[in-house]
């Protein structure tokens, strides 16, 4: 599929101004309504009456992790089947994609988690809750799943070996999902869209959902181009 | 500027960032394509 340059600049344009206006959104919502989140204020100048906003700057990277990764599991059954090598060039590079997006999401997540957690005079960056270490071993699968393929030369059994790690190593994405849930009142994170404290205003679903949108159409065309550029690539050698 | 005002700013320069990164990668499909040719 080819597309005309001037739609492709056209179509990041839009996205570009998309964000922005996600963003300036974002920054516009009221603060977080203490009647809603029980505990809230913990004290005086609390930073999550407004810091809470950085849950709109984060959220979309740890979808977009779930969903680069399920393409992997699913292009990797796929390979195992068919055998056709096109299969594996997706599944490796939304790999690649889905290591860029948990690495932001470890990132926001730290300092958000400081944020929400921490005291005066002491900091929370890192404090092993069970979404941050969930989330830590899915990085770590996806770097051993980017390792291997960096290893072995034989291009075939360097595709089969990483759709079998591709495979298993999904299970460590509904691990982080569902770890809320797992974990129950070990994990500080809402269990989910149901609780109290989650419920989002009419502006806030808005922004959630431009943050999405503008999410996933940057997945779809990051992932179509780097899968382009590797067979033009390997057109060319 | 607080912290809260520099997440705002990194999420704006990261945004950036990948916007520009999609821009390179569309120029080198253009520059690999016209080789190709």
């Amino acid at each position: 599929m080819k597309i005309e340059r001037k739609y492709m600049l056209a179509l990041i344009a839009f996205l570009y101004v998309l964000m922005l206006f996600g963003m300036y959104r974002a920054l516009t919502l009221g603060p977080l309504d203490p009647s809603k989140v029980p505990g809230f204020p913990r004290y005086e100048g609390d930073p999550m009456e407004h810091g809470y906003k950085i849950f709109f700057f984060s959220m979309q990277f740890g979808v977009l992790t779930y969903i680069a990764f399920f393409v992997t599991l699913v292009c990797s059954v796929l390979f195992l089947k068919n055998r056709d090598l096109k299969f594996d060039t997706i599944a490796s590079n939304s790999a690649k994609l889905a290591l860029v997006f948990s690495s932001i999401v470890l990132i926001n997540g730290a300092i958000f988690s400081n944020l929400a957690w921490s005291l005066p005079g002491s900091s929370a960056y890192w404090i092993w809750e069970p979404k941050q270490t969930t989330t830590l071993i899915l990085w770590f699968v996806l770097v051993s799943y980017l390792a291997l393929r960096a290893t072995v030369d034989d291009e075939d059994t360097r595709a089969r070996l990483s759709a079998v790690i591709g495979i298993f190593g999904f299970s460590a994405a509904p691990l982080t999902l569902l770890s809320t849930i797992i974990y129950g009142a070990k994990s500080m994170h809402p269990a989910g869209f149901g609780q109290e404290a989650f419920q989002l205003d009419p502006q806030g679903r808005t922004v959630f959902g431009i943050m999405i949108f503008g999410a996933l159409i940057l997945y779809a065309i990051l992932l179509w181009l780097s899968v382009k550029i590797e067979n033009l690539e390997k057109a060319v050698a | 500027m607080g912290e809260f005002d520099t997440i705002m700013l990194v999420a704006a320069i990261l945004w950036s960032i990948l916007i520009a990164y999609v821009v390179y990668l569309d120029s080198k499909v253009r520059k690999l394509e016209k080789r190709i040719k």
